[in-house]
């Protein structure tokens, strides 16, 4: 049986795969096409499953097609495999919210505002504040 | 990890939440992006290429191929219209009749969705320390795919209904439930990966079981409508598709344009110098 051959990549050449994967997905999130985005952050997230942005962008794709629940388990797992990442519990908690589940949502919220004071970033803060008023 | 990108985008308005029978709020309002911009320093960055090389087109005054990219992109923006109007119609027919009608369809190949994803994870599970994030990352990956190929041909059946929601839901439950809950013993052993490829299996499997026993077959005029609309969106997608190519294309072309160029230069570069020494050879002489 042929045996799979192992690719070594530097770290810098993953990391460069990584973000010229996001610029990409990016550009066709933005353009409103999320399924194509979707598909290349699937890709990103074979590559870079440490990265929030990784589980950030696919599930904002599933949230944008009106797919709540996927999103939900999409950033829930975000939180565990990228923690801390305070985006990932903020989408938790929007997600949550989309699918009426209030308590369960605010203390998403509360954990996100938690990680992201910790985390010394105004602009993090402030869209956590955002996000979380406007859900 | 957590990345310190501050820049936060606004994606386009989301309408009125129709997808998902009730379960979720209206989503008049424009909802904010939680993606940070990417990092645009890199050399092979894709938003960089891209304009780099339209603005390098502009700059030379390539006119015919902006002109050739407009006419892609307008092509695209047609064939985009033209797939959303299709999508209505089908989800339009869709609401006429019987949500029962292909869910036994549907819910056998998430199982065997769930069987993939299952047979897969456990290969990486056995595979090194990393595995149990990479399971993660597969089994996030075969979900996401599945759902959003439901939600492209498939679903549009189906969405709507809230006893579908509830069953997507159910899906969603049973695999994410067990992902997200596996916290720090998912994280710490292959065993807890395993544990969770099996919930993901075991749930998504039980789900189709029931779904299919569930699921009935109804005939109407609508249906008939709906595969008609279905078929549009399918080509249209196929129409985008290429456009997308001929993008990619037109792109290429003014790369290899730019690298011929730079060669063309390069070479009058040598010419000249060449000239030049032969001139002062020949005013030494």
């Amino acid at each position: 049986m042929k045996q799979p051959v192992p690719v070594h990549v530097t770290e810098a050449e993953a990391a460069q795969s990584t973000e010229t994967l996001y610029a990409a997905g990016y550009f066709l999130f933005q353009q409103g096409n999320f399924a194509d985005a979707a598909a290349v952050f699937r890709w990103m997230l074979q590559v870079a499953p440490t990265d929030e942005r990784s589980w950030l962008a696919l599930a904002e794709c599933h949230e944008r097609v009106h797919q709540p629940w996927i999103a939900l388990e999409l950033y829930s797992t975000g939180t565990v495999a990228a923690e801390p990442s305070a985006r990932c519990w903020l989408g938790r908690g929007r997600a949550l919210s989309a699918l009426e589940r209030p308590d369960e949502a605010e203390a998403a919220f509360a954990e996100a505002v938690r990680l992201a004071q910790a985390s010394n970033d105004v602009n993090l803060t402030e869209l956590v504040e955002a996000v979380r008023c406007g859900s | 990890m957590s990345t310190t990108t501050s820049a936060v985008g606004s994606g386009p308005v989301s309408g009125p939440d129709t997808y998902s029978g009730g379960k979720t709020r209206e989503t008049s309002r424009q909802v904010q992006s939680l993606l940070p911009a990417p990092h645009l320093g890199l050399e092979l960055d894709a938003f960089s290429m891209l304009f780099a090389l339209t603005s390098k087109a502009r700059m030379d005054d390539q006119s015919s191929s902006e002109r050739l990219i407009r006419k892609a992109e307008g092509e695209r923006s047609k064939q985009w219209d033209q797939l959303r109007s299709a999508l209505r119609k089908a989800l339009e027919a869709s609401r006429h009749k019987s949500f029962w009608h292909d869910l036994g369809g549907i819910a056998s190949k998430v199982g065997r969705v769930a069987l993939v994803v299952a047979s897969i994870a456990v290969a990486v599970a056995s595979c090194g320390a990393a595995a149990p994030i990479a399971a993660l990352a597969i089994a996030g990956a075969v979900m996401s795919a599945a759902a959003m190929a439901q939600s492209e041909l498939h679903v549009l059946q189906a969405l709507g209904m809230s006893d579908k929601d509830a069953f997507w839901f159910e899906m969603g439950l049973a695999v994410g439930g067990s992902l997200a809950t596996g916290g720090a013993g998912v994280g710490a052993s292959a065993s807890g990966c395993l544990k969770t490829v099996g919930c993901i299996a075991d749930g998504a499997a039980g789900a189709s079981t029931v779904a299919a026993g569930a699921a009935k077959v109804e005939e109407s005029v609508y249906q008939k409508k709906e595969s008609y609309s279905n078929t549009d969106a399918v080509r249209t997608r196929a129409d985008i598709s290429k456009s997308n190519r001929l993008l990619m294309q037109i792109l290429a072309s003014l790369e290899e344009c730019e690298r011929s160029e730079a060669r063309v230069t390069k070479h009058f570069s040598g010419v000249i110098e060449a000239k030049g020494q032969a001139m002062v050879l020949a005013a030494r002489a």
